[in-house]
């Protein structure tokens, strides 16, 4: 019976999808209420049965997998497949978040898109086949499933940022994510491949077993190296993460739900799913520590200066992300997951929050044109501060507790321990003053942005496909509200759950639970990995990070609030370093002149040379010399009796010599 | 009933010639000439789908045989049999035809009403039965002669279609695939003279199984060398493996739709039909020494096909290229000696035919009411035909390999395979799956997305560019077997699984490392 609901879980969001499909298919605009029943219903319900599963439970630790096979994919001697789910302490945690959250955004999306009438039910099309690649990618009981859900996920988030196909720009963005994941997944494949070659099994209960005596670290190194790449792609992080920023293109609740909360985190939870082999690869693994801590300050570097209220976030989402992998590369999997959970309570309501922003200023994203809108709005920017001071680091909320995890155990990580910690420290500062930086632009500085609006409004109207009625907001609905005010509150309580040992001298709860329910040998990561610290010390940690955040916090309110200073115009002049964070590092740039340009340029010297004129030209070359060789040929034949004697006459000798020629 | 698949379509044909000639030359298509050759390709279909139904994958050789003129049966023996190399090939070949032959029937009718009267409808017909005639006849051989005749009668419809019904340089297009691939044949039936030479040693025959069991065991093994080279340079040209692959992609511009589906469906199979059928069995040893080379032959063709692909301004010729790529895979596959190698080269095969025969379907679609195939023209398709961008978007997403369509498992076993044979290879070939993705999002960008481009805008002012339910109806049976096969692969891989076994020469010493269980 669980068995049989486990499947209807993951397979009802497919349900959602194909009548949503075909709602779209019929060229009308569809009865928007049909498609949210369906587009909500088919998530909720799937929520709610993982909800009944996990309360029916009797054990999380390993081996209490509960696996239910639906059917055969492929039956050879070698290697069988099936899509079989797998429902264990790890994969509950994940889904548990994508149908709810999922849930939350599907009705969040209800209130967003309603005004695009003809696409109403695509969106929702798209919204349930990610849920349900996603469920795959979390469920899936081997790797093959994981890498459908894995690709599945990519293909909606291509189709979701590129959902107003008809804007160039977000075609662009959207095949630039799908290109720039195929790269990660090359990368996966291979180690996938390796994995198999090892352990002759992609399913993991195998891969454990078999991975459990074995201690060659220099392949587990590569195997998690290669697997790392697949997660660089997929969790953007240096040098893959470029295609993120880019889709935000795609409307906002899909940047909450697909490009913050759950498929971007894909890359974590691989790791915990596969923790046996990255804590086999100690060096891989800081190696991992060390690309999260750069991509966290990177990014954190770059969120400063952007003036699109989704780039800030979507920069914010890559260190945040890389917070999470400098916590899965020190062996801090509780942590690393903690802050997954955090985050996407935190990041999918800044989301959310912006994005009714943006539709109560009419698709307005630019914060130089945005302020003081905490008069018109406010339990919306209330609960653009929770998420600010989640995000932040400030003690009481969420966010404080899993960052405060994570640099505490990136402290004590054996190579490079302090550094890492600095680079997430600096990280800290940075993030708690762009996010205050967004909130007094958004909802404080002096002027207002109604008053902007009306103005700007006056000279010209682009955006010409929405409808603009002057300058007054427009007005959000309920199912814009509910679910920012339940994800306002998860944000909040929601850190509760891993309470430092400091105050409560014992081990996390969060941390607890995933030492027992990943497949993590006990004492393993203890050996070798960690330095130990003083109480006083981490004292000082803990200080130092509530420190940071609140220097933010001042510098923010100094800088924005107090001094009421904009961000300048586009074209004016920057002092160089905000320059160079204004144009993202120039690493869009760079990679078209040294990667992009030059393999594009040598393909298509290849076709013109290479193939059209050599290859082509020797076979039409060959043909020709036949031509030619006849022709030849041809004037041989004379029709003169006396010519043909001649010629017979030769042809015998050379035969002749041919048969005779070799006797001696 | 293999005689009756193999036959009705050419009967079919033959009685079209003999219909009186005042049914042609109206303005409009005959619908009768459509409905006699329809009758004759779906009977075909429908008894190799008895024949599908009766077969069963556990047993080893050919079942449904059936012989003709049985007193000389052992001889020059038209004999016709199935096996777990063939059935998967047979069935495509009768499945894709009639689709084929109803589309073109579709084509002719929208010519028809922009004023364009069909050409030469009877010997159109005609000459497409009689190539499904002789594809099914290669692929249910079981004679070396029988096999031979067919093999070449196959060029002359081809060049027919292309010759008559093609593009503006249809004439060099057909010349240079007559003359590319029948150089290919030359050495081909040299090379099966030399081997039944040999094989009348022991008994007279030229039945493919005795040949194969006895024939090469008589050879010198350094004769074995030249008529291996023989046998698979034909087959290379047909694949067409690179650098042998420059007739494709003229041959597919040049040629009309449905010779475009024939040829990338189930005629480019006939070369990787000829490998599976004769080079690996006959020459195992040698197959064995080449693996690699020929590994890398595909490697090099998966890469430089897509690099060629993304080069393209002419969709025609950019799927083109994308076969070169996909065939490279199928090559990879074989000769990979493992079995997730060589069951997915059987998958890939199956699905190339299907995901390039439905993008060619799908360009022809949009090419008979826009009537260019240059890549600038489009622009904004999904917004003037959207039902059409949907089924074209799961043509790309089966041709780029997504995780859920037939294309994933074909490529994924290919790669795994290849990987366990020669890592490095296998490396090179996982990269494919990145420009794969690079070279049709490239296509399907430019066609379906942005603003609608003036071309197409001048073009939906007279005409719809949507998709009609007949052609809908074309092609729903790709769509169906994309996810199909997508889900339940082994539709295909149980009945040909078992005749596989034979190639595989490595066992993947798995896992590689001992453990202490």
């Amino acid at each position: 019976m669980d068995n049989i609901l486990l499947i209807i879980a993951v397979w009802l969001p497919l349900l959602g999808f194909l009548i949503n499909g075909l709602l779209a298919l019929r060229g009308k605009p569809a009865n928007q209420l049909l498609v949210a029943v369906a587009g909500v219903g088919s998530v909720a319900v799937s929520f709610g049965i993982f909800v009944w599963l996990t309360l029916n439970k009797q054990a999380w630790g390993q081996g209490d997998a509960q696996i239910a096979t639906f059917f055969n994919w492929l039956n050879l001697e070698g290697l069988q497949l099936a899509f079989a789910y797998r429902f264990d302490g790890l994969s509950a945690f994940m889904a548990w978040i994508v149908t709810g959250i999922g849930t939350l955004i599907h009705i969040y999306s209800t209130g967003y898109m309603k005004e695009e009438k003809e696409d109403f039910a695509r969106f929702f099309a798209y919204l349930n086949l990610f849920i349900f690649s996603m469920l795959h990618l979390v469920l899936g009981d081997n790797l093959a499933l994981l890498f459908l859900g894995w690709e599945g996920v990519g293909l909606c988030s291509y189709l979701l940022i590129g959902f107003d196909h008809h804007k160039d720009f977000a075609a662009a963005a959207g095949k630039k994510a799908f290109i720039t994941n195929r790269i990660g997944d090359a990368g996966f494949l291979i180690g996938m491949f390796l994995l198999f070659n090892l352990t002759g099994s992609l399913q993991y209960d195998t891969i454990y077993l078999r991975l459990s005596g074995f201690t060659d670290t220099a392949f587990l190194n590569t195997v998690a190296f290669f697997l790392f790449i697949g997660a660089m792609g997929k969790s953007a992080q240096i040098p893959l993460y470029v295609w993120l920023p880019d889709a935000m293109a795609g409307p906002t609740p899909v940047s909450a739900l697909i490009h913050a909360a759950t498929m971007v985190t894909a890359g974590i939870f691989m790791m915990a799913r596969l923790a046996p082999v990255f804590l086999g690869a100690p060096e891989t693994s800081t190696f991992i520590a060390f690309i999260g801590g750069s991509t966290a300050l990177f990014a954190a570097l770059i969120a400063l200066t952007q003036t699109d209220i989704k780039k800030v976030l979507a920069y914010s989402t890559v260190s945040q992300l890389g917070y999470m992998f400098m916590a899965m590369g020190v062996g801090a999997y509780g942590a690393g997951m903690f802050h997954l959970m955090t985050h996407a309570f935190f990041k999918a309501l800044l989301f959310l929050g912006s994005g009714a922003v943006i539709l109560a200023l009419h698709h307005e994203q630019d914060m130089r044109k945005m302020g003081g809108l905490f008069k018109h709005l406010k339990l919306l920017a209330i609960l653009f501060w929770v998420g600010a001071i989640a995000i932040s680091g400030i003690p009481g909320f969420s966010g404080f507790f899993s960052k405060d995890m994570i640099l505490e155990h990136a402290y004590t990580h054996a190579k490079g321990g302090k550094i890492l910690f600095g680079m997430g420290i600096v990280t800290a500062l940075l993030t708690s003053f762009y996010m205050y930086r967004l909130i007094f632009l958004t909802f404080h500085t002096k002027e207002d942005a109604v008053s902007k609006m009306a103005h700007s409004h006056h000279g010209h109207n682009h955006h010409g496909d929405h409808s603009h009625h002057g300058g007054g907001l427009v007005p959000l609905g309920w199912n814009i509200y509910l679910p920012l005010v339940v994800l306002g509150i998860l944000s909040v309580v929601g850190g509760y759950v891993g309470l430092p040992h400091l105050i409560t001298h014992e081990t996390p709860a969060i941390v607890t639970y995933f030492d027992k329910v990943l497949a993590i040998p006990p004492g393993e990561i203890a050996a070798g990995w960690k330095v130990s610290a003083t109480h006083a010390e981490e004292w000082a940690l803990m200080g130092g990070s509530v420190a940071v955040a609140l220097l933010g916090l001042v510098l923010a309110f100094v800088i924005y609030q107090k001094k009421n200073l904009l961000p300048i115009a586009d074209g004016a002049y920057r002092k160089p370093l905000v320059k160079w964070s204004f144009h993202k590092f120039y690493v869009d740039e760079l990679y078209e002149a040294l990667l992009l340009n030059p393999i594009k340029k040598f393909a298509f010297f290849c076709y013109r040379v290479v193939d059209a004129r050599f290859i082509d030209g020797m076979v039409d070359g060959l043909g020709a010399a036949a031509t030619a060789f006849g022709s030849a040929l041809r004037r041989l034949q004379t029709g003169f009796v006396g010519d043909y004697a001649v010629y017979i006459v030769v042809g015998l000798i050379l035969a002749g010599f041919i048969a005779f020629g070799g006797v001696k | 009933m293999l005689t009756l698949s193999l036959l009705s379509p050419l009967v079919a044909g033959l009685f079209i010639l003999l219909l009186p000639a005042k049914l042609t030359g109206q303005k409009k298509p005959s619908s009768l000439l459509m409905l006699v050759a329809l009758a004759g390709s779906l009977i075909s279909l429908a008894a190799s789908l008895v024949v599908a139904a009766g077969f069963d994958g556990s047993l080893d050789g050919y079942q449904s045989v059936e012989v003709w003129f049985p007193s000389a049966a052992n001889r020059v023996g038209w004999s016709f049999g199935v096996d777990g190399i063939s059935i998967g090939l047979y069935i495509l070949t009768t499945v894709l035809f009639p689709l084929g032959l109803y589309y073109s029937y579709l084509s002719f009718e929208l010519q028809a009403s922009e004023g364009h009267a069909p050409n030469r409808e009877k010997l159109f017909w005609f000459s497409l039965l009689l190539l499904e005639t002789s594809v099914i006849g290669v692929f249910v051989a079981r004679n070396l002669i029988v096999f031979y005749i067919f093999w070449e009668l196959i060029l002359l419809p081809m060049i027919l279609l292309i010759g008559i019904w093609g593009g503006k340089e249809k004439q060099y297009a057909s010349i240079k695939f007559f003359i590319y691939t029948f150089a290919g044949s030359v050495f081909l039936i040299l090379a099966m003279v030399a081997v039944v030479h040999y094989n009348m040693r022991s008994t007279l025959s030229f039945d493919i199984n005795d040949t194969l069991s006895v024939a090469v065991r008589n050879m010198p093994l350094e004769l074995q060398k030249y008529m291996f080279w023989a046998f698979i340079v034909s087959f290379l040209i047909k694949i067409p493996a690179f650098p042998l692959h420059t007739w494709l992609p003229h041959a597919h511009t040049q040629a009309p739709t449905v010779g475009s589906i024939i040829l990338a469906g189930v005629l480019l199979k006939m070369g990787t039909y000829g490998i599976f059928r004769f080079s690996l069995p006959m020459f195992k040893n040698i197959s064995l020494i080449y693996a690699n080379f020929f590994i890398w032959l595909g490697v090099i063709g998966i890469i430089y096909g897509a690099w060629m692909a993304w080069a393209q301004s002419d969709i025609k010729k950019l799927i083109a290229y994308s076969s070169v790529s996909h065939m490279g895979y199928i090559l990879a596959g074989m000769f990979s000696g493992t079995e997730a190698g060589l069951n997915g080269a059987y998958m890939q095969m199956i699905n190339h035919g299907i995901s390039t025969g439905l993008l060619f379907l799908l360009v022809g679609v949009i090419y008979d009411r826009t009537h260019t195939r240059e890549l600038a023209d489009y622009g904004g398709l999904a917004k003037l035909s959207p039902a059409f961008a949907v089924v074209f978007m799961i043509a790309t997403l089966s041709s780029v390999g997504l995780p859920g369509t037939n294309g994933f498992v074909g490529e994924f076993l290919i790669l795994l395979g290849t990987f366990q044979k020669n890592v490095w290879a296998g490396i090179f070939a996982i990269t494919g799956v990145i420009f794969g993705a690079v070279y049709m999002l490239h296509l399907y960008k430019k066609m379906f997305f942005g603003e609608v481009s003036a071309k197409l805008k001048a073009v939906s002012e007279k005409t719809s560019l949507k998709i009609s339910k007949r052609e809908l109806a074309v092609v729903l049976p790709f769509v169906v077997a994309i996810f199909a096969l997508g889900f339940k692969p082994e539709i295909v891989m149980d009945p040909t699984k078992k005749s596989l076994k034979q190639f595989v020469t490595n066992r993947t010493s798995l896992p590689i490392v001992k453990f202490e269980e």
